[in-house]
């Protein structure tokens, strides 16, 4: 059977003509618009604001908590859109150390860490994805590979090769009387224990709608939802060392981490 | 007559003129050996480093003319064959005035970044080298009296012009020529560096100590070291409480440290991580000197220093037996690079003259 030659033209002509518009409808046009957006990570312990040597929180067992120190690396944060209004997929942050360690005072607690990130097109983005610690691309770098200050030229073990993708320093109190008994370090790290966060809900970016803002729960960190915890009076310390410690808490980290709408 | 007058007149002009525009040279850039596996150098645009300036750089290092009675040089509180220590706790300058801190090594110094001194004060070299030439505790000189004896001397004109051109002399390229010099001292050839580039072999102890010192085995105590001084530079950008001070208090401190630069309380007795490299070189230890030897450094660390609100939690009691600590002290000793300490490149240009 011989197929007629304007029928065959006019399916050609509808097959390009729908991906072109495909394509127009995504990040062209409309992604033409810009902000500036403010991605800011927010700590907490429980529900209140997280503040290094300032803050006292009640812990399991009786026990008061002070932090020194939380940081975390957080590495290929992007959006993606399934929406006409906005790219495909759009990076925000390719690999950033988010340190706690100056948050002090109420006020900064409350401010929190923030990251701004130019021109990211305005639009409506479906999906969200962060890495939690060192990518494994990154993580097979070492800080001789960067030029100072950058994120990735510190927090590095070298006799192991790879990046310390978290730290949770602080001081234990194990009675409440005000006496602070021990020291708390723990370092987390290594590829298996990366972690991918994965929001899916809209997000709109546009002249009104210029952040992003997490807040990371350290209480969850070093406590699972079924009661399990981060028991100091048995462990005061691990450099990846207990395995199953750094799973827990790289997998809580993971939970613990919550986009604020 | 009067013509041929003229020409020679303009003949002579142009003689002259000529004369005075002899272009510069432009000096020469240096390129230093840093080892593949090491960040880059800090160098700043506006000052990139060349023979001439290192050299000029080098002269100004060790010249006492940059002190108010010409008797301290940089050199007087850094001392190549002690690491660019001087072997006091504290820093002796003119007069016999003590300062109040050790003189730091310039080991490596040219990497450092996020501050400089062991209060993190200045941002950059360049910055850095002008703060003795007017302490008071130091060189106690002014910079127009420095600028107006480099002007007058025989020799400095033509060195500045030669590593910076018609620039005038003064602080700024005073400065500049002392952090060129500077950011050549690289120590990367102990034997740690020979171990790790596949040279050598560790000993037992030396082995040992490596694991002890990173943490890096669960069969043997863990001495926290690492997490400050973290290689190449056995330092880090950070400053750090590591409970020397008996005080718990967080204004009682006689020395507040990096407090003192940022106003923030809970900076108050923090220090800059110093480098390890060639550390059993540079006794006496801590900014303050107190510490004669490093078995004593190490017992400070074995008993995990004082308390306080702000002291580094990774400053712990250790729990290491005798024959640890020796392992340790073993592995600090591989961290000495005896050619940094015999490097002609370093050395005091005058005593060749």
């Amino acid at each position: 059977m011989k197929v007629p030659y304007f029928f065959i033209l006019a399916l050609g002509l509808f097959v390009l003509s729908s991906c072109v518009n495909e394509d127009e409808g995504k990040g062209n046009d409309d992604a033409s618009e810009t902000v500036d957006l403010t991605v800011t990570f927010k700590g907490t312990f429980g529900d209140d604001p997280l503040q290094m040597y300032e803050g006292e929180y009640a812990y399991e067992d009786n026990t008061n908590i002070r932090l020194q120190l939380f940081q975390f690396y957080v590495s290929n944060l992007y959006l993606e859109s399934l929406e006409k209004s906005a790219p495909d997929s759009m990076p925000l942050i390719d690999i950033e150390l988010v340190s706690f360690l100056d948050m002090i005072s109420m006020e900064d607690a409350q401010r929190g860490v923030e990251i701004t990130i130019p021109d990211v097109p305005v639009g409506t983005y479906n999906e969200l994805y962060m890495g939690l610690g060192v990518s494994p691309d990154y993580n097979a770098t070492q800080p001789g590979d960067y030029t100072p200050p950058h994120p990735l030229d510190d927090h590095y073990w070298s006799w192991a090769r790879g990046y310390v993708f978290a730290k949770v320093e602080g001081n234990v109190d194990y009675d409440r009387d005000g006496t602070y008994d021990e020291k708390l370090t723990f370092h987390l790290g290594e590829n298996d224990y990366y972690r991918t966060l994965h929001i899916e809900e809209p997000i709109v970016i546009g002249p009104s709608n210029t952040s992003l803002t997490f807040t990371v729960d350290l209480e969850r960190v070093l406590k699972d939802g079924t009661g399990d915890h981060v028991d100091f009076r048995q462990v005061t310390q691990d450099h990846t060392n207990d395995l199953d410690l750094v799973r827990f808490m790289m997998d809580n980290l993971q939970a613990a981490v919550k986009l604020e709408q | 007559m009067r013509i041929t007058g003229a020409i020679i007149g303009v003949l002579f002009a142009l003689l002259i003129m000529v004369g005075c525009t002899t272009p510069h040279q432009p000096p020469e850039p240096m390129t230093l050996d840093v080892p593949a596996d090491w960040p880059p150098l800090l160098m700043p645009e506006e000052n990139p480093l060349t023979e001439e300036g290192v050299a000029l750089g080098r002269r100004l290092f060790y010249d006492p003319i940059l002190s108010k009675d010409s008797t301290v040089s940089c050199a007087t509180c850094h001392q190549q064959y002690l690491a660019f220590t001087d072997g006091r706790p504290l820093a002796v300058g003119v007069d016999g005035r003590h300062g109040r801190r050790s003189a730091m090594s310039l080991a490596n110094v040219g990497f450092q970044y996020r501050g400089l001194f062991w209060d993190g004060r200045v941002p950059d070299l360049e910055t850095q080298s002008l703060h003795p030439v007017t302490d008071p505790n130091e060189m106690n000189n002014d910079w127009s009296e420095v600028v107006e004896r480099l002007r007058q001397h025989a020799d400095y004109p033509e060195f500045f012009r030669a590593a910076f051109g018609d620039q005038p002399i003064d602080s700024v390229h005073v400065g500049r020529a002392l952090a060129q010099f500077e950011r050549t001292l690289i120590s990367a050839d102990s034997r740690y560096d020979q171990m790790t580039r596949g040279e050598i072999n560790f000993t037992l102890a030396e082995q040992r100590g490596w694991a002890i010192f990173f943490d890096a085995s669960m069969r043997l105590p863990h001495a926290e070291c690492n997490h400050c001084h973290v290689d190449p530079f056995f330092a880090n950008p950070q400053f750090q409480n590591n409970g020397l001070a008996k005080t718990t208090s967080k204004s009682g401190l006689y020395d507040k440290g990096r407090g003192d630069v940022t106003g923030n309380q809970y900076d108050n007795g923090k220090f800059k991580v110093p480098t390890l490299r060639n550390i059993a070189l540079t006794a006496p230890y801590m900014h303050d000197g107190r510490f004669a030897t490093l078995e004593e450094v190490l017992e400070h660390y074995d008993q995990g220093g004082h308390a306080g609100i702000n002291v580094s939690p990774n400053v712990r009691p250790l729990h290491l037996s005798a024959e640890d600590k020796q392992d340790l002290l073993a592995f600090l000793h591989s961290l000495t690079d005896s050619t940094f300490l015999i490097n002609e490149a370093y050395r005091n240009p005058f005593s060749y003259e």
